[in-house]
């Protein structure tokens, strides 16, 4: 008994070690610019986020997406701005969700490229390039992308989850938007909503890689440091409403039926999180031996990937489930996730499936934190959850915290089953 | 002054300190010499070990040489079938408990299966790397197989073919490529295996496999990450050096002898849009000259490796083509297939797509590169390379894909020297060689 005890302390101390995190430095103090410096490798990764989503597209769905897919390709002495990038080796990427936005740039660190970088990024959000030709041609892809994603079952049925759920709310649309909401996009209110975007959102900035902290501020200063700044937003919180029927069975041409499963749950901040966190490990967010697992797919072969997870927004969460069938099997398998819903209404799990997971979700934080990539994500998420203080040691109290009790009495209270959401869309 | 012409002039007066020197070791000093050890153990079992201290992490993985491209008709897809099947239990351990003691421990694991190889890999922190050494040295030999897994695994199977393949138009369009041109053969055999050959494939099949290919004789371990070089050595010798071979003769099955269709289909398929899929056979990577092996990679490259290049300025930007897309295999083990293509805007006819992706190629014969067209895609091709060495996955992957297709690892430090030797004269010569006089096979695909 001795010798358990004295390894349990030891784990614990082994797994606290905060040591082992990256250490984060707040740019000039500045707790929304966030670096995490590394010079093993002569590269610099960098993410600029701004705090305004889909959700903010007012009645122009998509928008938002739309006009950030614009940036990179406006014209810049005659010459596309992602040119610049791509002749220095430089990787861009944009990407727009419900409540956040965010461009990133992958280089090799030398001083030409800092310079280069910085420099460039400004003259992108000076908005100098934005035209109706680049408008109209960026309409044509969109489009394009818009009639596939309304082909592929697995897409669509997320979309039509979202549509449902989120029904009435300004969540409910997809980020890329319809074809009739960009087909009426102008000019106008494209240069308008960027315009919004860059003056009035908060701008956090996250970066990894071969640069300190004096350089990183330089880059920053130079990027968006004469860019005139509003007051920020103070936005009422947004809502889900009561949903009038809790289950919807859309019919799609294809072999396998997709079923997405929506229960609302807590955010980032919620003080349920890590119980959340850990019961969903049990559930379905482990993979291999997780419930949902080793029920559908290991002991029934009924689907390939069978998984939960927490989506979570700045007012609530939720917990969705997804997996895709063949058509034929679709009644057994929703009876199966049936029976594990009930069994974690009244959650029980083993006092040995809490501490593995525990375990696994301590553990895998350092793990997963070992490219500049994982790094710069963290760091983001980090900047969005507004969870700078200490991250690393309040996540694993808050995972050590957890026990049987509180898992069951965060359940009860935070998982809201009378307003979950069953999507069914295939062959069926 | 503009501001990019004030950003060159600062580059100049950088580059006159030694600064630009210092940077320019730091951005060359990069490679896989450096960190590569290999040696192999008196059973055969090749061991490459790649140190990478920069966590405290490794990734610990196994390659086996055998794929898709191994296999024949009637069991097409028991390659990536037996990848699923080592996920189950051996004499020691029970199925799945290798996975849950890589949960356990934070670390990630998964498996994977190409045309040539199949793969599976860990990745924990050093702490555990005997640990995850013992299980896999296990399970290559000691698989137990019975029919419940094999009937729960071959449904898994088939909801990934119907997840992956059988609702994704794209997917099926060039499976259907694939066989056309190259047959029931060789790269022309579908990963996952066809639903028939899956619902054939039988437990003893399954056996036959894993006897034949899972030996250490067949097999290349790698190890990346930050361990040490002496005791994993002892623990690699410990686990896996009294794995015996099974005396099954490894032969491998491909026909050289290739009849290959170049003749035009046209197919309907549930997409928005309509696809044009232009299709060349390029000889497997030993069969081709180094140059024109690297010269063909930048060739690709400058047609549509960016928002910079041809395609996109000369086919997408003048309203020919929504996009454009181009596929190739550099180190492909047997012969393969280039495919070239897009999806026409809307008054734009395949046929005048078509021509315009060719004149692409013809103009550049005929007129030869663009100002810094050449520097530019180098400077695009180096960068790639440097990021690939932030993971210590990305860089066991890359080792591995040489490894298994019996090409060495030196490939990869030599890829930059030889890119970097790619002349406008070599690139002039692939571009009609390879396409321009390459026997094309054209596939036209409409909405369904």
């Amino acid at each position: 008994m001795r010798f358990i005890i004295i390894t349990t302390i030891v784990l614990l101390l082994s797994i606290t070690n905060v040591d082992a995190f990256p250490k984060i430095i707040k740019i000039k103090s500045n707790q929304d610019y966030l670096l995490i410096e590394n010079t093993d490798l002569p590269i610099i990764d960098l993410r600029i986020t701004f705090d305004t989503g889909s959700v903010n597209d007012g009645d122009n769905e998509g928008i938002l997406s739309f006009s950030i897919n614009l940036l990179h390709q406006q014209l810049l002495n005659n010459k596309k701005i992602i040119s610049y990038f791509e002749e220095i080796g430089a990787q861009y990427d944009s990407s727009v969700s419900k409540e956040k936005s965010y461009i990133s740039l992958r280089f090799v660190s030398t001083t030409h490229n800092i310079h280069l970088i910085s420099e460039t990024i400004n003259e992108m959000l000076s908005l100098n390039g934005i035209s109706d030709e680049l408008i109209s041609e960026n309409k044509v892809k969109i489009l394009n992308i818009i009639n596939r994603r309304d082909l592929d079952p697995g897409r669509l049925a997320q979309k039509k989850a979202d549509e449902i759920f989120f029904n009435g709310s300004p969540m409910s649309h997809p980020t890329i938007g319809y074809g009739r909401s960009i087909e009426r996009l102008d000019i106008n209110l494209i240069r308008q909503k960027l315009i919004k975007l860059i003056s009035k959102s908060k701008i956090s900035v996250s970066l990894v890689g071969d640069i300190n902290e004096n350089s990183s501020a330089l880059l920053i200063s130079n990027m968006i440091g004469n860019i005139k700044r509003e007051t920020q937003k103070n936005e009422l919180p947004l809502k889900y409403n009561k949903l009038r029927k809790n289950t919807e069975n859309i019919f799609f041409d294809s072999t396998q039926t997709h079923i997405n499963i929506y229960i609302p749950s807590v955010n980032r901040q919620d003080k349920d999180f890590y119980n959340i966190l850990v019961a969903n490990h049990i559930l379905g967010g482990s993979g291999f031996g997780s419930r949902l697992m080793r029920e559908i797919r290991e002991k029934r072969g009924f689907a390939y990937s069978v998984y939960s997870y927490l989506s979570i927004y700045n007012d609530f969460g939720i917990l969705k489930i997804n997996l895709q069938t063949d058509n034929k099997n679709v009644n057994e398998a929703l009876y199966v996730l049936s029976v594990e819903l009930d069994k974690f209404k009244n959650f029980n799990p083993s006092k040995d499936e809490i501490s593995s997971s525990k375990q696994s979700l301590i553990k895998n934080v350092l793990t997963r934190m070992d490219t500049n990539s994982s790094m710069l994500q963290t760091l983001s998420s980090i900047n969005d959850y507004d969870l700078q203080d200490d991250y690393y040691r309040n996540y694993v109290n808050g995972i050590q915290n957890v026990n049987l009790k509180s898992i069951k009495k965060a359940i009860s209270d935070n998982i809201k089953f009378e307003n979950a959401l069953i999507v069914t869309l295939g062959g069926r | 002054m503009n501001k990019l012409i004030k950003l060159t002039l600062v580059t100049f007066i950088l580059c006159s300190f030694n600064l630009a020197a210092e940077e320019s070791s730091k951005i060359n000093n990069i490679n896989f010499a450096d960190r590569v050890e290999e040696f192999s153990l008196d059973n055969g079992l090749d061991v490459i070990l790649i140190k990478d201290n920069r966590s405290n992490n490794v990734v610990s993985s196994i390659w086996y040489r055998v794929g898709s491209s191994y296999e024949n008709e009637g069991i097409t897809g028991i390659s990536h079938l037996l990848e699923h099947m080592m996920f189950k239990g051996t004499e020691k351990f029970s199925a799945g408990e290798f996975s849950s003691a890589i949960k356990k421990i934070g670390g990630t694991e998964n498996a994977f299966t190409g045309r040539d190889f199949t793969g599976y890999y860990q990745k924990v922190n050093k702490e555990f790397l005997s640990m995850c050494l013992k299980y896999e040295a296990d399970r290559m030999t000691n698989l137990q197989f019975t029919n419940d897994d094999l009937t729960s695994e071959r449904e898994v199977v088939k909801e990934e073919r119907r997840l992956r393949t059988e609702d994704q138009p794209i997917s099926i369009i060039f499976e259907k490529i694939g066989l056309h041109i190259l047959g029931m053969t060789d790269y022309g055999i579908p990963i996952i295996g066809t639903m028939d050959d899956l619902n054939n494939i039988t437990l003893k099949h399954l056996e036959n496999w894993y006897k034949k290919y899972y030996k250490p004789s067949n097999a290349t371990l790698i190890i990346s990450g930050n361990f040490d070089r002496k005791s994993v050595k002892n623990e690699i010798k410990l686990y896996f050096g009294d794995i015996r071979n099974t005396e099954t003769e490894l032969n491998d099955v491909s026909s050289e002898k290739l009849e290959m269709s170049f003749d035009e289909i046209r197919m309907k398929e549930k997409l928005p849009n309509p696809i044009l899929i232009l299709s060349y056979v390029k000889p497997k990577f030993t069969d081709l000259s180094v140059k024109e092996a690297y010269a063909l990679e930048v060739l690709l490259e400058i047609m549509d490796g960016s928002f910079s290049s041809r395609f996109t300025s000369n086919i997408i930007d003048k309203k020919i083509a929504i996009n454009t897309f181009i596929s190739d295999d550099l180190y492909s083990r047997k012969k393969s297939i280039i495919s070239i293509g897009g999806i026409p805007r809307q008054n734009v006819s395949l046929e005048n797509l078509k021509q315009s992706i060719i004149n692409e190629f013809t103009n550049l014969y005929n007129e030869g590169l663009l100002d810094k067209e050449l520097n530019n895609t180098k400077a695009r091709i180096i960068a790639s390379n440097i990021y690939k060495f932030d993971s210590i996955f990305s860089q066991t992957m890359s080792v591995g894909q040489l490894e298994s297709k019996n090409l060495s690892w030196n490939l990869l430090d030599e890829y930059i020297v030889n890119v970097n030797s790619v002349t406008e004269q070599d690139i002039k010569e692939v571009a009609k060689k390879y396409i321009i006089d390459g026997e094309v096979q054209i596939s036209l695909v409409e909405p369904k």
